[in-house]
């Protein structure tokens, strides 16, 4: 990973994202996913999703459903209705700052 | 392809041993672990072993993080909703009822017999938590089990500071100071109450498979 301190504060905002696509996720899914989508950039490391997912979910933003799978349990987590609505909050929030840092390294210079 | 559930039980015992205690964590880590350890044995053509001892080479330390920062977040979130509980509208109409209560019925003086109750309150909530423990079967499970430490622990301060019957003049001498303990107490067992039956549901909801 490039680094990892710049994706840490992302971190909810991006679990919260891959959520809303997909519906329902469960952690090692989660995992490749972002692997995947960032061509191996980002790793997330089981130290640092499930306690990220344990706390969206004691803030009532995820919601919990298990089920059997090939002999063991799998906990799926997806978004509650208060979830959806951060969601959308924090990716606005999250655009926002992605727009004020590239004004900030790659400011455009104009005479007005 | 899948694994045996004698290999699904070898990598809950491995975890088992490595210290991971509570059910509901090692629950989703066997679960982590078992998808990783088949995906390796697909991919690279390993047998369960080779791809289980290849995986915890590079994992077991973030493994056991987690373990770590989970009981954190467990304390955070129980503390929380211990707090949520204790100031929750009805909790403080009891409350403040059973003061008035108190005053109105229980002068100065005749309350020694009431040293009993303040220990009462504590003793209801420690039996609900024994109760609840037993009906998980043995089921070590995270929530549970650390908000039955911290209600131990205020039982031990409680014990320390204010026991009636080693500490008979601080809290029975005052009227309102033994009113104050005695509306503490209650309100924060009822809290503790409300927040072992809340987790016992809440894990009961998660464990019911779909």
């Amino acid at each position: 990973m490039g680094n990892s301190k710049l994706y840490k504060g992302s971190l909810n905002t991006i679990i919260l994202k891959l959520l809303e696509e997909k519906g329902k996720m469960y952690g090692y899914e989660i995992t490749q996913k972002v692997k995947e989508l960032t061509k191996g950039e980002l790793k997330i490391t089981e130290g640092a999703l499930y306690p990220a997912l344990h706390k969206l979910e004691a803030e009532g933003l995820l919601d919990v459903e298990v089920a059997k799978v090939d002999n063991r349990l799998r906990k799926y987590y997806k978004l509650t209705e208060a979830g959806e609505k951060e969601t959308v909050n924090r990716l606005a929030e999250l655009e926002e700052f992605i727009r004020s840092m590239q004004n900030l390294v790659n400011p455009k210079w104009s005479i007005e | 392809m899948k694994l045996t559930k004698e290999e699904i039980q070898f990598i809950d015992t491995y975890l088992k041993n490595s210290d991971i205690m509570f059910t509901d964590v090692r629950t989703e880590m066997v679960d982590h672990v078992a998808t990783a350890v088949l995906e390796k044995m697909e991919e690279e053509n390993h047998t369960f072993y080779d791809a289980f001892k290849a995986y915890m080479v590079v994992h077991k330390k973030d493994l056991l993080k987690y373990n770590k920062q989970f009981k954190k977040t467990t304390d955070k979130i129980v503390l929380k909703s211990l707090f949520k509980k204790f100031t929750a509208p009805l909790n403080i109409c009891i409350m403040v009822a059973s003061s008035f209560l108190l005053i109105q019925f229980f002068p100065l003086g005749d309350k020694k017999f009431l040293k009993f109750v303040l220990f009462g309150f504590l003793i209801i909530a420690i039996l609900v938590y024994f109760f609840i423990g037993l009906k998980q079967r043995g089921q070590r499970l995270s929530g549970i089990e650390r908000t039955g430490l911290i209600l131990t622990l205020s039982f031990q301060l409680y014990n320390a500071f204010q026991n009636p019957f080693f500490n008979e003049k601080s809290v029975i001498i005052n009227d309102y100071y033994f009113t104050l303990v005695f509306v503490l107490l209650l309100g924060l067992s009822t809290a503790f109450i409300a927040v072992i039956l809340d987790l016992h549901k809440k894990y009961t909801n998660h464990y019911t498979i779909v």
